[in-house]
């Protein structure tokens, strides 16, 4: 299975305003990030996003996106077909959300008590730098989980782009 | 160079080394920076200047491999330095305090007396 997207689409919204959307589904491999952080880039382009906030859209994207690569299908016991990361883009000049899916084991970034980056500079350590990255770049995060056979994980990052 | 590419270019200056860190350091390629550094410690190099000139991307996994090193590099009188950073990735490196637990400069010749002074 290789990696596709979609083309963008649009809807307009009770105010008027155009909300833009796309969406992208890759094989869960730390080879295929910047894929990943590719599709982020062209879709907060397409919307009008700014360098630094790109900049910092594609780092959280990524962090979220390695979490579920190393650890939620790290025993991923179902079709190998079914064991993908989908990535949903949509926005407009004003903000931007992404919805990254993946059917691995849930793991729940809010519940998690992580580091602060406070701590990891005072007990120096490889792991722990991705979800304070994480919370302090995204504005709101919500995580849902819809259970089945496997269950599927859901990570909305919401960005306000001024 | 692919953005899933990252080359790591070592070179020596007296007791100092220099790793250029050239392309995207992310979970993929973050082995090979570690390996690098690694290697420098087993053949006891401990004072090393990081040159980010050409380094276009840092993710978690990249700041892990330098804190991973921080401690043993300093127990034995080396440190970890940084160079040639650009804006957005200067801009990371204060997000995540490690401009308070690095030396940063511009300059490399600063960071380089900067390890000859400490060693005196």
């Amino acid at each position: 299975m290789i990696s596709k997207s979609s083309k963008v689409t649009s809807q307009r919204k009770p105010n008027d305003s155009l909300l833009y959307f796309r969406k992208f589904r890759v094989k869960p491999e730390t080879s295929e990030l910047y894929k990943i952080r590719q599709f982020i880039r062209d879709f907060a382009n397409f919307i009008g996003c700014n360098a630094d906030k790109l900049a910092e859209i594609e780092l959280v994207v990524d962090e979220i996106c390695t979490n579920t690569i190393q650890y939620s299908y790290k025993n991923f016991q179902y079709n190998s077909l079914r064991k993908l990361i989908w990535i949903e883009c949509e926005g407009n000049s004003k903000s931007m959300i992404v919805r990254i899916m993946d059917r691995g084991q849930p793991f729940n970034l809010l519940e998690y008590n992580a580091p602060t980056i406070e701590e990891n500079l005072k007990h120096p350590q490889k792991g722990g730098w991705g979800i304070p990255i994480v919370k302090a770049l995204t504005d709101k995060i919500d995580v849902f989980r819809e259970e089945g056979t496997p269950g599927k994980n859901i990570v909305e990052l919401h960005f306000k782009l001024h | 160079m692919k953005e899933n590419e990252i080359t790591i270019i070592t070179s020596k200056d007296d007791d100092i080394s220099i790793l250029q860190i050239i392309g995207f350091l992310d979970a993929h390629t973050a082995s090979s920076l570690e390996n690098a550094i690694e290697k420098l410690i087993n053949e006891d190099n401990f004072k090393i200047i990081c040159d980010c000139t050409e380094l276009e991307y840092i993710s978690s996994a990249g700041f892990g491999v330098f804190m991973e090193f921080i401690e043993e590099l300093r127990a034995n009188g080396g440190d970890l330095k940084f160079t040639g950073l650009n804006p957005k990735l200067k801009n990371l490196f204060e997000l995540l305090g490690f401009n308070v637990l690095f030396e940063i400069e511009d300059d490399i010749k600063k960071l380089k007396s900067d390890f000859t002074k400490k060693a005196k």
